[in-house]
């Protein structure tokens, strides 16, 4: 293993998410993007922000 | 290092992030953009399953919260923290897909996910120009193979699309009309160099195409960005953005990779509306199956590009690929 080819880190993985919303919200809070989509957001442990974006039809599930 | 400098020689803004040197680069048996699955390791995206995803990069060239500069700039050369946001977007949890590959209700999806992102990341207060784009390929660049883009939320417009934007201002001051209107009018009107069609939208390569295999997108009526676009406009987005990527995978048979980049309105609440005409610009690095087209004296230090394909002849080729794969 070189320094080139070592990605033990990004083996490992970052932790996983927090599951806390950004902004005001519950978690899992879901907003709506124009009349087909919803959004979910989510912050990282790290402060990173991510994102979910999925059909409205299937949020109903 | 992590900032901005400003070089007054050319006016342009160079970003440092030297800590991306460490960024993840073709791991060979990990992808960080898979999902999370039951007793593997976790990857960026903490879901067994998942349609479009967005996250923070983790290696950002620009950061809302930027460290203080390590140089202290000058009168002559500025120097600013590198603010601003970077983001993957990944466009399916099927490792092997291209944008090509997927259906197009999930393009369709894309094309409302760029729009949303657009939204969001224009709110904040250090963005002034929001670009999605696509590295596809190892030839420019792409470190992870999984199917993804970015988007890079500038605090100020970019070189080109400055550059741009500065052109249709001027051909508005002359004629009155949008540069890019009177461009996809022109380009219809003489069809030699049309790739495709639709009612809302033409793909074509340009009469000034830098890239052999370049095209250009754009919407027939004037459409200043994502935001902008109707339900019936990001449908006929989503359908040509997939036919062009199958043609360029026609073409010579195999995946071709290529840059994708959207301009729109900046962000910075000037007085765009009637100058920024939103587009797509496809970029292709082949010039011919075995060959690339490499930025070279001319291309890199006069910045004259030099074609190797006659932009009538690319177009010609690409409208043979689409019927083969219509």
């Amino acid at each position: 293993v070189t320094a080139d080819n070592d990605h033990s880190e990004e083996r490992q993985g970052p932790p996983p998410l927090t599951g806390a919303p950004v902004g005001a919200g519950v978690a899992g809070a879901e907003v709506a993007v124009g009349e087909a989509l919803v959004r979910v957001e989510y912050t990282k442990p790290d402060g990173r922000r991510l994102s979910v974006y999925r059909r409205r039809e299937a949020s109903r599930g | 290092v992590t900032e901005r400098r400003y070089d007054p020689t050319s006016g342009e803004w160079v970003t440092f992030a030297t800590d991306r040197q460490h960024r993840t680069y073709k791991p060979a048996d990990f992808c960080p953009l898979c999902p999370t699955l039951p007793g593997r390791p976790a990857t960026e995206i903490p879901f067994p399953s998942f349609e479009v995803v967005t996250f923070d990069n983790r290696f950002p060239s620009l950061s809302p919260d930027p460290p203080t500069p390590d140089v202290t700039g000058s009168e002559l050369c500025p120097v600013t923290p590198a603010a601003g946001r970077c983001e993957v977007v990944v466009y399916s949890d099927d490792h092997d897909a291209t944008l090509a590959d997927l259906p197009g209700e999930r393009v369709r999806m894309l094309v409302d996910v760029w729009a949303d992102r657009t939204e969001v990341l224009a709110t904040e207060a250090e963005v002034r120009y929001v670009m999605p784009f696509e590295n596809k390929g190892e030839v420019v660049g792409t470190t992870l193979s999984h199917p993804h883009g970015q988007i890079y939320a500038y605090p100020e417009v970019p070189a080109r699309p400055a550059k741009e934007l500065g052109a249709a201002r001027r051909h508005l001051a002359a004629t009155g009309r949008c540069v890019h209107c009177d461009v996809v009018s022109a380009e219809l009107a003489d069809g030699e160099r049309v790739v495709a069609a639709g009612d809302r939208w033409v793909a074509w390569v340009p009469f000034w195409a830098r890239f052999p295999y370049e095209v250009r997108v754009a919407p027939r009526r004037h459409v200043p960005d994502l935001p902008g676009l109707d339900g019936a406009g990001r449908d006929e987005l989503a359908g040509m953005l997939s036919g062009v990527a199958r043609a360029y995978d026609a073409l010579w048979g195999f995946s071709l990779p290529y840059v994708m980049a959207f301009h729109q309105r900046p962000t910075d609440g000037g007085d765009w509306d009637d100058v920024s005409h939103l587009h797509v610009e496809l970029s292709p690095p082949h010039r011919s199956p075995d060959k690339l087209k490499h930025l070279a004296g001319s291309e890199l230090a006069g910045g004259a590009f030099i074609s190797d394909v006659a932009p009538e002849e690319a177009a010609a080729s690409l409208r043979r690929a689409r019927r083969k794969v219509a």
